[in-house]
């Protein structure tokens, strides 16, 4: 990996303390997700790696850990659409600010029918403690890819050679089949939250 | 197999940790930088190795805390603070806790270190992290001394570790 990618890195994800609240702009584009395909992170593009899922395909079994270190089966059945908010890390400030604007919006709306699962590389001990102190709402299921990096190589979120999670959407229906997908294509903007809940809301 | 055990449950690991006097294996973990860590570049100072499930729990961050007043004692070697957390966490943590003489390494990104260290946790809640250890190299990279924590909520044996030194 190239030192100017690094800096670039270091320069976006660890500055959190002097950043203020809602600097990262929302966009609505979205570019392909897997093997093949950048994120650009300012100048920097980064390679994506895994296996892109694309829309109508059936989310692929994978095992995530939840906070209270439970497992969390990708295919378990369920009553609900899953809207997966898939990020690099809680400890980053696009991420900070995208869960806190997930949670203020769950806060303030009636989402019933919708679970919503945050997935990112972050231990779940990690996920648990940003959960707390940043008073995340709870309807908000944290799942860790830590144990084997499998979410991001079988859906194509990985970042090749760094091994975390490139921003994504993901919104799942009831039998399992993807519906939307927004790959933000630079990771210091947001996708579109708005947009994936008005779609989920159409196969409730 | 060796095994541990996490609140009473065994916990089964993969490989086995390195023997007394032998050489260390090789690692690349990634630093609070981003940039890669290397047992090599320490070579002429003894390191000592903590290994932790993980600093956002309660004992692995008190040993992070203990091992760095330790280390105003003993300025001529390195403490190494290795998990899988993400560097991310691990820097947070640092800059909290005003950690200076600590250098947190993630093995977040492939579980080689693990399984070369023996304290890989293949199954169960923990699964992905690392099993609670202590290793101390001599300036050569070989083994002085290792510590594998039976039950990983208990702290390690600082005094046992350090007596080595």
């Amino acid at each position: 990996m190239k030192k100017t990618t690094l800096s670039a890195l270091i320069a976006c994800f660890l500055s959190t303390a002097t950043l203020a609240a809602n600097q990262f702009s929302t966009v609505t584009d979205s570019a392909p997700l897997g093997i093949g395909n950048t994120v650009t992170l300012e100048t920097a593009p980064l390679q994506l790696t895994g296996h892109a899922v694309k829309l109508g395909d059936m989310m692929p079994s994978i095992m995530l850990k939840q906070n209270d270190l439970s497992d969390f089966d990708t295919t378990a059945p369920s009553k609900n659409i899953r809207i997966y908010n898939i990020i690099a890390s809680v400890d980053t400030p696009v991420c900070d600010e995208q869960l806190h604007e997930l949670s203020d919006y769950l806060n303030a709306n009636n989402t019933s029918g919708i679970d919503f699962l945050a997935v990112s590389a972050d231990t779940p001990f990690a996920q648990s403690r940003f959960a707390k102190a940043a008073e995340i709402n709870k309807q908000i299921t944290f799942l860790s890819d830590a144990v084997s990096h499998s979410f991001g190589q079988k859906t194509g979120t990985q970042i090749a050679g760094i091994g975390l999670l490139t921003r994504t959407i993901i919104v799942v229906d009831k039998n399992n089949i993807i519906r939307h997908i927004q790959r933000v294509p630079e990771l210091t903007t947001t996708p579109d939250l708005t947009k994936a809940i008005t779609i989920a809301k159409q196969y409730i | 197999m060796t095994t541990v055990t996490f609140t009473g449950n065994s916990v089964p690991l993969t490989g086995q940790l390195p023997e007394i006097n032998e050489n260390a294996p090789s690692f690349s973990l990634c630093g609070n930088d981003l940039t890669d860590i290397t047992l090599n570049q320490f070579f002429g100072k003894k390191v000592i190795l903590n290994i932790f499930p993980s600093i956002d729990t309660p004992v692995c961050a008190n040993s992070v805390i203990k091992f760095n007043e330790l280390a105003t004692e003993h300025t001529d070697i390195v403490i190494l603070g290795i998990s899988a957390d993400l560097p991310f966490a691990t820097s947070r943590f640092n800059e909290q806790n005003n950690i200076e003489h600590v250098m947190m390494a993630s093995c977040f990104r492939s579980n080689e270190f693990a399984k070369d260290y023996g304290v890989c946790i293949g199954e169960g809640p923990l699964s992905g992290l690392t099993a609670r250890a202590v290793i101390v190299l001599n300036e050569i990279g070989q083994v002085l001394y290792t510590e594998l924590v039976s039950e990983i909520t208990d702290a390690p044996n600082y005094d046992a570790a350090l007596s080595v030194l």
